[in-house]
């Protein structure tokens, strides 16, 4: 069992200035994304996280997620609470993309738990995206 | 250039329940932190992100935050001023660690970056075996 942190999602007011600061400062691709107004970022070449910079949906919603990539998310899911965290969104299936869901852990950090997802996940959204 | 992110920071104000949440929920291997209070998390094989779960910066500092490998902190910094963002911590060198510094994003994320942090964190491995 490894279950390793594979991916970030920064959501921002103003997306494409986050997507410009962020390509400029790190000389990272904004790559498309099958979400409008979401651009997909792999900020290394053998290692490194995969990401993604796009608009906040909702004002409650958290600026920073991080993902991490599990074998079994029900199984998953069905610990949290056992373990002091809250599930805060029943998994849903991201089209062309993973099983997730989220959860706070006990400081209220938002994070994501992912079955698929990382570098295997994003040859298929470049597919998607024709990116 | 590619300056990957490789490491995150989970802060909070109970690091002990933190730590404890994050290793029984996903079986991460932790290592001995140099600050008091702090673990290093290893989510995965070699490569894979490592993380620190600890107390809030003395800045104030917590929550989530992302950090990035960088082979050049002070030009770094420079181009965060020059794009909009906002330099936090100066440049300064962590125990046993690599040189870091942390700015805000424009819209106020604080982020890091580190030099050359997996040859300070394969040094700490080193240094926790003997």
């Amino acid at each position: 069992m490894s279950n390793p942190v594979v991916h970030f999602e920064l959501r921002a007011t103003d997306a494409p200035a986050l997507q410009r600061f962020y390509g400029e400062l790190f000389g990272w691709s904004m790559l498309p994304h099958p979400e409008p107004g979401v651009a997909r970022v792999e900020s290394g070449d053998d290692h490194g996280m995969t990401g993604s910079i796009g608009p906040l949906a909702a004002d409650g919603d958290p600026r920073l997620t991080i993902f991490v990539k599990v074998d079994d998310l029900d199984a998953c899911l069905e610990r949290v609470a056992a373990e002091g965290g809250t599930v805060l969104a029943a998994p849903v299936e991201v089209p062309h993309g993973p099983r997730i869901a989220q959860v706070a852990d006990p400081a209220g950090n938002v994070i994501g738990v992912a079955h698929g997802g990382g570098r295997e996940q994003y040859e298929r959204f470049r597919a998607a995206a024709g990116g | 250039m590619s300056n990957p992110v490789t490491h995150f920071y989970v802060l909070g104000e109970d690091p002990e329940a933190l730590t404890g949440f994050y290793t029984r929920m996903f079986g991460w291997a932790t290592h001995d932190h140099p600050e008091p209070g702090s673990t290093i998390v290893q989510t995965g094989a070699v490569g894979d992100a490592t993380g620190r779960i600890g107390p809030p910066e003395a800045d104030g500092t917590s929550g989530l935050m992302l950090w990035a490998d960088v082979e050049d902190i002070d030009a770094t910094l420079a181009a965060v001023e020059r794009l909009g963002g906002r330099v936090i911590q100066r440049p300064y060198t962590m125990t046993r660690g690599p040189q870091v510094a942390t700015f805000a994003d424009p819209e106020g994320n604080v982020m890091g970056i580190a030099a050359h942090a997996h040859e300070a964190f394969a040094e700490l491995k080193a240094a926790e075996a003997r």
